[in-house]
């Protein structure tokens, strides 16, 4: 029924998802504050999904495509995160991870 | 980005916005976001664009979008232009599916092409109103969920059964349901549990991989959940109007299955048959949303129609019931008109579809007034 075709639908929504995390990541990067919380929510769940401490009903639905993409594309980077304590590192790492996978969905 | 760019943007807002910044709505939700914008637009012109680092001009470019989304349907939802009926029946469903549905405004943009049916995500599940907030410090309370409808048949209450379905593309977005069941059924194909019955659902899956069809899958799995989640509501008569105006194609698309696996499908949960996809869809609802997909209409009986006065509606799930009560009169024979009503000729057919129109529309607006009067009475006799 739809007018716009549901895939191609899906999958600008997915990339809009990932430009605006991107740009968040950017802000954060930059030394600001900006966007942290919102980006720290994020990243602990996708740690918790990765060492399967929840599962994909229990993750934000909201988020539920990064936190997911995250998962597929970033296991080894994720896993080492401390939630506790989210580093620079941790969010290059995880820019680095977006990019690849907005890459392949390109 | 040039800033100079985003200046150019921001003047085209402007101009738009001078179109839309009197708009009249006839509900408190839409005028507090109607506030929220006018407060967005004055921060936005006091500042200096020409000042802003790359990343906040890609920021602002981001709000700017956001404002124009946002009016395009507002235009579209003011007090002379909303079909308000049966946003009224839209509002009734969403308020079974989600607890926060206060956080929700449906608004519609009226639409060219008779098919245009559609459902528009952009505002709903994007990030712009995090960036608002954390920009501007303005919070939006409801957000809105953005349908469009053919401005030919915002008053056709048969087609209209089309937007259960397209509400049921919000459903399906808010809780991830095709998403989490394409994610299942790749995994289940690995795990060697996959059940040969879906081939008759996803014939494109024999001898493949699923997951180099992974946006199709999920594709056909949206539709047939939005399917499914309309004949809650409506009944069969999705299917009905789905399968003439597809012209009964028996061949799926990248984007849609084949309509009569559609109409198939929805025929199964309505008469309570068991199917292997249904099965699935319906146990993947219940763990992805905590809600259930259930026949939530009841029927009712009465010749009010055929004598020319509208149906008297005492739920929201017989408000539902009256679209398949008009299908039901549409596909009938139409002899009782002339006869209950003593005419001497019969009507016409496009008579009979303005009757039918009309009074589904006043039997809702009859529903709405009696409900909002009970509300009332309710808070002033507290």
């Amino acid at each position: 029924m739809q007018i716009l075709n549901p895939m191609l639908y899906t999958h600008n929504q997915e990339a809009n998802k990932i430009s605006s995390i991107l740009l968040f990541l950017n802000f954060v990067l930059n030394g600001e504050e900006k966007y942290k919380e919102y980006l720290d929510g994020i990243i602990s769940e996708a740690v918790d999904l990765v060492k399967g401490e929840k599962t994909i009903f229990d993750i934000s639905k909201d988020n539920f495509s990064i936190i997911t993409k995250l998962q597929e594309y970033g296991q080894e980077s994720i896993k080492s995160i401390d939630k506790a304590k989210i580093e620079k590192i941790d969010y290059q790492n995880i820019k680095k991870v977006l990019e690849q996978s907005s890459l392949e969905i390109a | 980005m040039n800033n100079k760019l985003l200046q150019l943007n921001f003047s085209q807002l402007e101009s738009a916005w001078k179109k839309s910044k009197n708009n009249l709505y006839s509900d408190t939700k839409k005028i507090s976001y109607h506030k929220n914008l006018v407060d967005l637009f004055n921060k936005m012109k006091a500042e200096d664009f020409l000042g802003l680092s790359e990343i906040e001009t890609v920021e602002r470019s981001r709000v700017i979008d956001f404002f124009f989304i946002s009016i395009t349907f507002l235009d579209g939802s003011t007090v002379s232009q909303i079909p308000f009926e049966i946003i009224k029946c839209l509002e009734e469903a969403l308020t079974d599916w989600v607890d926060e549905h206060d956080d929700f405004i449906i608004v519609t943009s009226l639409v060219k092409g008779i098919n245009a049916f559609s459902f528009d995500t952009r505002l709903t599940f994007g990030d712009y109103y995090i960036i608002i907030e954390e920009t501007y410090g303005i919070k939006f309370e409801s957000k809105l969920i953005q349908i469009n409808v053919p401005e030919t048949l915002t008053r056709d209450y048969l087609a209209n059964v089309a937007l259960y379905h397209e509400l049921g593309h919000f459903i399906d977005r808010k809780y991830r349901i095709s998403e989490i069941l394409t994610k299942k059924l790749i995994f289940d194909f690995r795990a060697g549990k996959f059940h040969i019955k879906f081939y008759d659902y996803f014939p494109f899956l024999k001898g493949a991989d699923p997951q180099t069809f992974v946006n199709v899958l999920f594709s056909h799995f949206s539709e047939y959940f939005c399917d499914l989640f309309a004949a809650q509501y409506v009944g069969k008569s999705l299917g009905i109007y789905l399968d003439y105006i597809t012209k009964g194609n028996p061949n799926h698309s990248n984007s849609h299955p084949a309509t009569s696996v559609r109409v198939d499908v929805v025929s199964k949960f309505i008469n309570g048959e068991n199917d292997v996809l249904m099965d699935e869809i319906l146990s993947v609802v219940v763990l992805a949303s905590r809600k259930e997909l259930k026949k939530r209409y009841k029927e009712f009986s009465s010749t009010d129609f055929e004598n020319l006065i509208p149906v008297e509606i005492n739920s929201a799930s017989e408000l539902h019931y009256l679209f398949v009560y008009g299908w039901n009169l549409w596909l009938s024979d139409w002899n009782e008109f002339q006869k209950v009503n003593e005419m001497a000729f019969p009507l016409s057919p496009n008579q009979i579809y303005e009757i039918i129109n009309n009074l589904i529309e006043k039997s809702i607006g009859n529903y709405i007034v009696k409900t909002n009067w009970e509300k009332y009475k309710d808070v002033s006799a507290s």
